[in-house]
């Protein structure tokens, strides 16, 4: 279980270093193209996975 | 000049000269020992590292050159954003490791760890150099990030630069890395209210961001496929190496635990977004009808759509905001290339019997002629020579990546070929940077750019396994067995 922890931490670069998938202006947010507006929420979704990944792997304290 | 900015600008320069003086009583230790100078008696907690590292790596020239790139180029310049969000699983992955193996053997720099890793000084001295040599530009062009800000307020540049100056330079010495981790504390908040009122104000005052957007021409909005390799090598070449630099190495040792370190990992994105918002300023700035202005070029349009659309005041507040904003990261930086020109060249090469005492006291005149240098080098030599300087750290500090973390987890990694590896890399990106005149940082592969570090990382890496598997093989031989063993 810990170990398989780590293969979470694949999953922003996977979703991040193919912009094939995501570099389109439609739908918008407010205006803003779906390109940008992914990226940012995208920032969100990989702060939560590590913090999920800190509390599976419980990182020593020293 | 407005007045009103000048009083706001001046008076929280004065407020962080003061806080960067007490920073040496904080947390008091023996300031005449390495650990407690360069690193703080590694005893920040989860809370300061993250203002820390945040004031370290968020940098003031980041804030001006990536909404520039985005005002020029568009889309691709958003890489910054996928960079600084992937950087973070990797800092989790390696970082509490190689923060645990330093504190253990008591290692102020990587190019410590390296030498007791390889059994190699030479190594050591190679990625020592490579640090103190990415690092220089980096400072300079903190200090060009002062200077657009001056520009735009009309002060006098050469002088106001040189206090500015003479102040960093003083901290730093006086209270060592204790100062910029208070000063961040200060940075980061003035950063984030500045950002805050500024995409919230000039949104407003340009109708939202659908009028905003409507100003930006469609192709500036959205990635052509022809720079899709551009975009995520830049963004993975990026991440793979910015925890080899010293600075952030430096901001990482100096953190009381592994698990501060990792649980930074979870945080420190809060500042990719910021960082995110701050790049969607160049949309604003084309939408608002900025105009790059020389010398500056597009490196001038974030002050001056600050400038231009929010109260004068409150621009004053943001203009601060940035100047303090180049004191942290330059003051970081040239602590931790002061650290490896002492314990890797002076005290491994010179003179190897220094005291405690002296020791540090090489650091601290080190960390002052670093920033002399940096600040003539902005003063003398035109701004492109530091950019173009400072793409090509880039395309060297990643070089040091098998020495420093695949280290860490290949055991049967040796010198001779990290060495190659290292060699291979940094022929291999110097030579695409030179051919294309220091254009850009994307070389066609095959008709497709990308990002030079990343091509020569790859290149280093085969030559560093394939010589490393080498080596081992002949040492496992039964000859060599046979020689060894006579």
């Amino acid at each position: 279980m810990r170990k398989f922890a780590l293969v979470l931490l694949l999953i922003p670069f996977v979703a991040l270093l193919f912009p094939q998938f995501y570099a389109t202006l439609e739908p918008r947010l407010g205006g803003v193209p779906f390109f940008i507006w992914y990226q940012f929420l995208w920032v969100i979704i990989a702060s939560v996975i590590t913090a999920v990944v800190y509390a599976i792997r419980r990182v020593p304290e020293a | 000049m407005k007045y009103d900015q000048l009083a706001i600008f001046v008076g929280i320069f004065l407020l962080v000269t003061v806080v960067g003086f007490l920073a040496a009583r904080w947390r008091r230790g023996d300031l005449k020992l390495l650990d407690e100078w360069g690193l703080a008696g590694r005893r920040f907690g989860t809370l300061v590292t993250w203002f820390l590292l945040g004031g370290d790596l968020y940098t003031a020239y980041t804030f001006v050159a990536v909404p520039a790139l985005v005002f020029g180029t568009g889309a691709l310049g958003l890489f910054a954003i996928p960079y600084t969000i992937i950087v973070y699983p990797l800092v989790f992955l390696v970082m509490p490791k190689f923060w645990a193996v330093c504190r253990q053997a008591g290692h102020v720099t990587p190019a410590d760890y390296v030498k007791a890793r390889f059994d190699s000084r030479f190594l050591a001295l190679l990625v020592a150099i490579t640090g103190i040599v990415a690092t220089m530009p980096y400072i300079a062009l903190q200090i060009f990030g002062i200077q657009v800000v001056l520009a735009e307020m009309g002060l006098p540049i050469e002088v106001a630069l040189v206090i500015a100056f003479v102040v960093l330079a003083l901290f730093t010495y006086l209270s060592g890395l204790r100062a910029p981790a208070l000063i961040a504390v200060v940075k980061d908040v003035m950063i984030w209210a500045a950002v805050l009122i500024a995409v919230i104000w000039i949104p407003i005052k340009l109708g939202g961001f659908g009028a905003i957007f409507a100003h930006v021409p469609i192709a500036k909005q959205n990635l052509a496929p022809a720079q899709f390799a551009g975009f995520s090598t830049l963004a993975l070449g990026s991440a793979l190496a910015l925890f080899l630099y010293p600075h952030a190495i430096t901001g990482v040792l100096s953190a009381k635990s592994a698990r501060v370190v990792a649980r930074n990992a979870a945080f420190l994105p809060a500042y990719s977004f910021m960082l995110g918002l701050i790049a969607l300023l160049g949309y604003m700035a084309i939408a608002a009808g900025i105009q790059p202005v020389k010398p500056y070029g597009a490196n001038i349009i974030v002050p001056a759509l600050l400038d231009k659309e929010l109260p004068s005041a409150v621009a004053g507040f943001a203009f601060a905001a940035i100047a303090i904003g180049a004191l942290v990261p330059a003051s970081v930086m040239s602590i931790a290339a002061a650290n490896l020109f002492n314990r890797n060249i002076w005290r491994e090469y010179i003179r190897p019997r220094e005291t405690p005492q002296n020791e540090t006291r090489v650091s601290q005149v080190a960390s002052l002629l670093v920033k002399v240098g940096a600040l003539l080098f902005i003063l003398v030599a035109p701004t492109q020579y530091a950019i173009n300087f400072q793409l090509a750290g880039g395309v060297w500090i990643i070089q040091t990546l098998p020495s420093v973390m695949l280290a860490l987890y290949f055991t049967w990694l040796n010198r001779t070929g990290v060495i190659l590896g290292w060699a291979a890399g940094i022929g291999v990106g110097t030579w695409m940077l030179i051919s294309i005149k220091f254009a850009g940082s994307l070389y066609p592969i095959f008709g497709t750019k990308m990002y030079i570090a990343l091509i020569a990382l790859v290149v280093n890496l085969v030559v560093t396994l394939v010589v490393s598997a080498a080596v081992a093989a002949v040492r496992r031989s039964p000859t060599a067995q046979r020689s060894m063993a006579s």
